[in-house]
């Protein structure tokens, strides 16, 4: 069993805790990371030299981070710990990398993909112009970079995020011009009962809006953005508040973000069946509650796997690290995995809960204008997704997400679909008038990111 | 569920099957395109979309001849597919090259090309050896280690998934009836009359033309036909979008009219190979930026594999059933470059009931193994 190699793809919260339960029973795991350090997304780590605290950093969160920087920090060593590194294919027992400039392929024997989320966006009218940032991305230029990106900020969107980047603007010193939220209270209220299942969390959201509001801050719910507005950056936004009255905002910068979704690509690389998951709208990769795939050898932990938030990312990477170590017939904690299992066991219905509250808003995504832009890598707008919907009726083919792609180039540019693929999805069910579901999903393609033809591979 | 009758059922909605059904309604027929799902990697979306004649045919001029052909006809496609559908399929011929980077290696080509020269008789072979700076004007950015070029003026390459879009597009409005996931399940073949079960109903034909690439391989037998043929994987490459620089197509680059350039281990003469590294990638990189060192610079957004669909000698097999005369089958690995000649001969020799005698040496027959003494 020491023979066994098992390589962790990332180093947030499911990462960190798998390798820990991997170190423990005696294996030096492969450890993969594209960041420079550990901590994940979540916890991204502020640069060197910075003077904020934890607790300034990661709000509520701060000794969560700490503790898995900590873990991190112990678990380089005790690892091949491979930092900067992208894991950009994978085949049966190998993962093909990239780290500074050099192709190297890792073997494995067993992995366990801890790849995590990224946002989803709706394209709204002006989305692609300069000052235009996903809420994720707003937020780690304030955390790992220590900066806002404007000085007066709108934010628009819905989930967790939304409020949470909001708050740590406001938190920051910036001035935040708007907060909308295109969930109406009334949907958020319904869900309350789900949400007290975890009142903790229930609490940090009930006062994170509420510090907005004692801030002053203009808060929509239930609004709806119309578009953004500017020349060679965003100046303004245009929304519509739940009545349908127009407002025109003036801003500098806007963050946007509706949700997340997993970034699956590796596990859909390995052969991983996928399912459409309704209350979360997204499709995600098949697991058992442990984190093992149909694929041999092959686990999966954290948002990477259907968006479950980073506390049970923790509990899902050391599960699926002891799920490994119980397929290899390694000696095993059964106190310990059957605690993981309880406490696995409660997170589906403050998931769904929280799904409920802050919906992707489908409706809006599939009524983009036509002139606006979905996919930006390849310019395809809504319109040209509509005409392709049209002409596969014409063709008699049953209409689909990847015939879309074929016929418009849409999802074939950098971001292979991912920013793109839900909302091209969404205008493609609505013209077609079917399920979004129906529509599958673009299926990936290596590279999962851009890698550069090397200088060497002339040699 | 009533049976539909058509004069002809196209098994297979790649682009042998779409050229050959369309070829069909042109002809007057009634025609149904019998497609399995819309899978992504099927090989008709997962081509070179070359339109490519240099170095083809080497032990079999019928060959050269009828890749010369469907080149020639190729402009009149664009014209017939963009007048039925408005669709762009982006042909450009401006002719193509192949790169050598040793003495040996342009030795070998330029002997190729002779044998090919002197096996298109009084059809001539126009070739040419191109080197130094004319190379280097040709071809901006050439890298040193090239140190020549074999010129044919026949080849060019195409938009591949705009030209299946207009054969499917062009198919149905000139009254075809395309069905997708129409599957074979069950097929009774009696000479002029056949009956398909598919999930969306039976289908009676006089005429069935098996198109499905590799499916052809267990489908053929219950028409009294044979189609050897085996998946060879083929690799390509596409980079971030660049400026328009390379003027022609190469045997393994290209540069498309969106702007990214494809890198393949193109098979297009190679004839049968069953090679898979796990560093084909990484050959196929090397091999472009020793091409072309200025693409070292550049990103790979995107790569593929799929199955060209290959005979042991790499031609292709065309052939009625002598059995079940009616059944057709038709396989090749160049649908892309073979598409006009599918569209504008060999269709209206299906619709007439007879293959010409220059696709004679394309039948399956040459495969067989002759009896040991």
């Amino acid at each position: 069993m020491t023979a066994m190699t098992v390589a962790v793809v990332g180093a947030g919260p499911s990462g960190t805790r798998a390798v820990e339960v991997l170190v423990r029973a005696g294996l030096r795991p492969v450890w993969v990371e594209e960041a420079p350090a550990t901590g994940g997304r979540i916890y991204q780590r502020p640069p060197a030299g910075t003077t904020r605290s934890p607790r300034d950093l990661y709000g509520t969160e701060g000794a969560k981070a700490e503790a898995i920087h900590a873990a991190g920090d112990r678990l380089r060593a005790a690892s091949d710990w491979r930092p900067g590194t992208l894991a950009w294919n994978i085949r049966p027992g190998v993962l093909d990398t990239f780290r500074a400039g050099r192709h190297e392929t890792v073997a494995f024997d067993r992995a366990i993909l801890c790849t995590g989320a990224m946002e989803r966006i709706v394209p709204v009218p002006g989305w692609t112009l300069p000052g235009v940032f996903t809420l994720g991305a707003a937020q780690i230029a304030l955390k790992a970079q220590g900066v806002a990106i404007g000085s007066r900020v709108a934010f628009i969107g819905t989930g967790p995020l939304l409020w949470l980047t909001a708050t740590q603007y406001l938190k920051a010193g910036a001035a935040v011009a708007l907060v909308l939220d295109t969930t109406p209270l009334r949907t958020k209220a319904r869900a309350a009962a789900g949400l007290l299942a975890d009142p903790a969390t229930f609490a940090k959201g009930l006062a994170l809006v509420a510090r907005l509001h004692l801030a002053g801050v203009r808060v929509i719910e239930g609004g709806t953005p119309v578009a953004l507005e500017g020349t060679d950056a965003v100046e303004a936004v245009r929304v519509r508040d739940r009545r349908g009255r127009e407002h025109r905002i003036a801003c500098d910068a806007v963050g946007l973000g509706f949700g997340l979704k997993p970034e699956s690509q590796l596990a859909d690389l390995a052969g991983v069946p996928f399912r459409f998951e309704a209350i979360e709208r997204n499709w995600v990769p098949e697991r058992d509650r442990a984190g093992r795939t149909p694929v041999a050898g092959l686990y999966l932990a954290g948002d990477g796997a259907g968006i479950a938030g980073a506390d049970a990312a923790e509990l899902a990477g050391a599960r699926a690290a002891w799920a490994v170590l119980e397929d290899a017939g390694a000696a095993l904690d059964a106190a310990e995995i059957a605690r993981l299992d309880r406490a696995l066991a409660r997170l589906p219905r403050v998931r769904a809960a929280l799904e409920r509250a802050f919906p992707y808003p489908s409706a809006l995504a599939a009524r983009t204008p036509d002139a606006t832009i979905v996919c930006r890598c390849e310019a395809i707008t809504a319109g040209e997704l509509r005409a392709a919907a049209r002409a596969s009726h014409v063709t008699g083919g049953a209409a689909e997400v990847n015939r879309a792609k074929a016929f418009t180039r849409v999802g074939m540019g950098r971001c292979q679909g991912r920013v793109c693929g839900p909302p091209a999805a969404e205008i493609l069910a609505d013209a077609l008038g079917c399920d979004v579901a129906a529509v599958g999903r673009l299926r990936g393609q290596p590279p999962v990111k851009p890698i550069p033809i090397l200088a060497e591979a002339a040699e | 569920m009533t049976a539909q009758v058509y004069d002809a059922a196209v098994v297979g909605g790649g682009l042998v099957g779409s050229a050959i059904a369309w070829g069909l309604t042109r002809q007057g027929l009634a025609v149904a395109l019998l497609d399995e799902g819309d899978v992504a990697f099927r090989a008709s979306r997962g081509n070179f979309a070359l339109v490519w004649v240099q170095g083809k045919g080497d032990g079999q001029p019928a060959y050269t001849r009828w890749t010369r052909f469907s080149a020639a006809e190729w402009p009149r496609l664009r014209d017939a597919l963009g007048e039925a559908t408005g669709i762009e399929t982006e042909l450009h011929q401006p002719g193509g090259v192949h790169l050598c980077f040793s003495d040996a290696e342009i030795e070998e080509r330029l002997a190729l090309l002779e044998r090919l020269r002197q096996g298109a008789g009084n059809h001539g072979y126009e070739y040419r050896l191109i080197q130094g700076s004319e190379l280097a004007d040709m071809l901006p950015g050439i890298g040193p280690k090239v140190i020549g070029a074999t010129w044919t003026p026949y080849d060019g390459h195409v938009n591949s998934l705009k030209l299946l879009h207009a054969l499917h597009r062009a198919f149905v409005s000139a009254g075809g009836r395309y069905l997708p996931n129409a599957r074979i399940a069950a097929a009774t073949a009696r000479p002029h009359d056949f009956r398909l079960g598919t999930p969306s109903g039976e289908i009676l034909a006089s005429r069935v033309v098996l198109a499905a690439g590799l499916g052809n391989r267990a489908l053929a037998p219950l028409f009294g036909l044979a189609a050897p043929v085996v998946p060879n994987k083929g690799q390509v490459l596409v980079t971030e979008r660049a400026r328009q620089i390379l003027p022609l197509p190469t045997t393994f680059i290209r540069q498309t009219g969106e702007g990214t350039i494809m890198l393949g281990d193109s098979k297009e003469d190679a004839g049968f190979d069953l090679s898979q590294s796990p560093d084909v990638m990484a050959t196929i990189a090397a091999r472009a930026v020793a091409s072309f060192p200025w693409l070292a610079d550049l990103n790979i957004v995107r790569a593929w594999s799929a199955l060209r669909v290959m005979s042991a000698d790499g031609f292709p097999i065309y052939e009625q059933s002598r059995t079940c005369p009616g059944a057709f089958v038709a396989n090749c690995h160049s649908g892309v470059t073979l598409a006009a000649a599918h569209a504008f001969a060999l269709a209206p020799m299906i619709a007439e009931g007879e293959l010409d005698p220059m696709l004679a040496p394309f039948t399956a027959a040459r495969f067989d193994v002759p009896a040991a003494a």
